[in-house]
Parts: C-alpha cells; sequence; structure tokens
C-alpha cells in the first residue's frame, strides 16, 4: 500500500459510498491539491486528539472507581483479577488449609443433611429462580431509587450504563446517522459557516 | 481406598475455599457505600447534545427536519454522518469547557456530486464557536435577503447539562 493510498485510508471509513469512494481514490492519485489538504486535515486531527486526551486521562481514573462503586451498589461484585490455581493454594501454610477444607466438607455435609424436603425431591425453589439472573446475579428494577442526604434520587438503568460507557471511553453509540430526502439534489451555497444562534437571521 | 478419597476431598475443598478467600479479599473491590456522590458527579459532568437538522427551501420554508441528541462530556466527540443522493457530510461535534462557557469545535468533511454525477466537490471545514446553542451551515449560508436557487441545510446544536434533561428528553 503506498502513501497515498495509507492517507486515504486515514480518512475514509466504510461506510462512504463505493462510487464517491473509487472517485476520490482516483483524484487523490492525480490531485497534488488534494493530497495536501488531507494531509493537513490529519495534522488537525492529531492536534484534536491530543486537546482531547488530557481529559480522557482524568477521566478514566473515575471509571474503574465507579464501575466498582455501582455494581457493588447493584449488589454484583467487581470481577477479580484472575489467580492461578497453583499460586493461590500454596499462599497459606498446607496445616491451614488442611483445616478450612475439613471445616468447608463439615459445613457441606450439614448443608445436605439440612435441605428442604422440595430440594430433596429434586424440585426448583422458584422464589430463588426469581431474584437471581442465571449468572446468579440480583435483578435490579429499573428506575433505581436511592435516598441521599434526604433527598431522593432516581437514576434510570439505561441513563448509567451510558454514562459508564461514556466514561470507559466505549465507542459506537455516540455516533448520529441521518438520511436526507433522496428526491433532493443539493449543492453548495457558499462556505460552511458556524455561527452563535445570536446571529441567526 | 478411603485415604485417597479423603485426600481428594480434602484438595477439592481447599480449592474452593481459597477460590472464596481469593475473592473475598480482592483489593481492587470497592467498598465505599458513597455512591450517591459519585452518581452525582458523574451527572454533573455529562452533556446532552441536541442536533435539530432543517432542509430549507428557496423559500424559505422547512422541508424536513430531524432531531437527534446524544450524551456525552467535555471533550469527548459526538459524529455525525448525513447522507443524500447526491451529497456525504461527515462531521464531529466536540464541546470543550472554557471558563463558565461552552466551546464547541466542529470539524467537517463534504463530499458533494454535481448534476452530471461526474464531478466529486470535496471541502473539509473546522472551526469553533462560544455558546451553548449555535447553528451550523455545511453547505454554507444564503444571502441575507434569501435569495438564491439551492436548498439551505441548517443545523441548530445545543448543549445542556445532562442533569438539566429529564431521562426520557436525551433521545438515545
Amino acid at each position: 500500500m503506498d502513501n497515498k493510498r495509507i492517507l486515504l485510508h486515514d480518512y475514509l471509513d466504510d461506510a462512504l459510498p463505493v462510487d464517491i469512494r473509487a472517485q476520490l481514490e482516483h483524484n487523490l492519485q492525480n490531485n497534488p491539491e488534494l493530497q495536501s489538504l488531507l494531509e493537513l486535515e490529519r495534522a488537525k486531527r492529531t492536534a484534536l486528539a491530543e486537546a482531547g486526551s488530557t481529559f480522557r486521562q482524568e477521566t478514566s481514573l473515575l471509571t474503574d472507581l465507579a464501575k466498582a462503586r455501582v455494581l457493588e451498589r447493584l449488589g454484583t461484585r467487581a470481577r477479580p483479577k484472575h489467580v492461578p490455581f497453583w499460586k493461590s493454594a500454596f499462599t497459606i501454610p498446607v496445616p491451614l488449609l488442611a483445616a478450612m477444607g475439613l471445616v468447608f466438607v463439615g459445613v457441606l455435609a450439614l448443608s445436605f443433611a439440612l435441605r428442604s424436603p422440595n430440594q430433596n425431591q429434586g424440585g426448583i425453589d422458584l422464589a430463588s429462580v426469581n431474584q437471581g439472573t442465571a449468572d446468579g446475579l440480583p435483578v435490579v428494577s429499573s428506575p433505581f431509587t436511592f435516598e441521599s442526604k434526604g433527598v431522593e434520587l432516581t437514576i434510570q438503568l439505561s441513563d448509567l450504563n451510558q454514562l459508564l460507557s461514556i466514561l470507559e471511553g466505549g465507542t459506537g453509540s455516540r455516533e448520529v446517522r441521518v438520511s436526507l430526502p433522496q428526491n433532493l439534489q443539493l449543492e453548495p451555497v457558499g462556505e460552511p459557516m458556524l455561527i452563535n444562534a445570536s446571529e441567526r437571521r | 481406598m478411603k485415604k485417597t478419597f479423603l485426600a481428594l476431598a480434602l484438595s477439592t475443598a481447599c480449592f474452593f475455599t481459597q477460590g472464596l478467600y481469593a475473592q473475598a479479599g480482592n483489593p481492587d473491590l470497592v467498598t465505599d457505600p458513597s455512591m450517591d456522590s459519585l452518581l452525582e458527579a458523574l451527572k454533573e459532568q455529562a452533556l446532552v447534545l441536541r442536533v435539530q437538522v432543517r432542509q430549507i427551501d428557496p423559500s424559505g420554508r422547512i422541508v424536513w427536519f430531524n432531531d437527534m441528541s446524544r450524551i456525552t462530556v467535555h471533550g469527548r466527540v459526538v459524529g455525525f454522518k448525513l447522507e443524500g443522493s447526491n451529497i456525504y457530510i461527515d462531521m464531529q461535534f466536540t464541546p470543550y469547557r472554557r471558563n463558565a462557557d461552552i466551546l464547541l469545535l466542529v470539524q467537517s468533511q463534504i463530499w458533494i456530486k454535481g448534476p452530471d454525477q461526474q464531478r466529486l466537490q470535496y471541502n473539509t471545514h473546522l472551526s469553533s464557536v462560544l455558546g451553548d446553542v449555535v447553528l451550523y451551515y455545511p453547505l454554507g449560508r444564503r444571502k441575507a435577503d434569501g435569495s438564491g436557487p439551492a436548498h439551505e441545510v441548517e443545523m441548530e446544536i445545543s448543549i445542556v447539562p445532562y442533569s438539566s434533561v429529564s431521562a426520557g428528553e436525551t433521545g438515545n
């Protein structure tokens, strides 16, 4: 892939209509002005990305904290870091391990002995199923209301998830795609213009 | 045989117990219950960027209208693509906090095919303006007397704090 094509791929995404893309590729091959224009655009984007990165770094620090707290509040657990089996099994002395194992077996035996008649018959406790998802996580109804300093706050879970995804730097949901009516041929009136609404005619 | 079974049961029990122990002692698990203040902080940072697009005919009549909004935060881009039969406009709106005001940065790339479907026009634009309600004309703005044969595309972009907009108005 030559430099021109690399440059082109920096700017165009797959959503661009194929015929326009082909036309632009052709123009780019033969038009140094367009190349320099795209290079200028790339320089602008780099400068903008650098300006925005400081803010993103600040928000990313908040993200982990926010997610863990929200999950905790919703009754779920933050997923622990993976600890290899062999490492976790030998971090405490063997006698202590043995004692813990015995206690575990005892509790297991006790719970087996005290099972409810319904469970002993192989039935399913529907009440416990309804309280949780298949992952064992509790179901939280939306909106989610809690009280703070005497004020009742209500959070829509969809909003909460969206806020978290924004702070996590998630992509995909930020883009808006709108189709204009197909029966109208548009043409430029002049140069693009950005003004404050107070300057509206 | 019994000894082997006992050893196996013991090691299995130890394994599961260790798993529970490791999970309960995970230092990354934050148990601070003050989520209310955190949520408030999150909501205070968020903004709702609303874009209303109008296509205005030469007589000044609005012939097409679209209204969309997205939640974002300062410094985070909201992409907006506008597609027509002979036009493709790729815009990026980025709100920045500037003292007490909002600075909106707009980048756009515009591809337009001419009436003969052969000539392709490309335009790029970068501009910024202070204000929480701004107007953007990606194809330019007609003269003050409204004259001109072409349709005008007007985009009204308003930025308001998320906390001041009810959940149903975010349009997401």
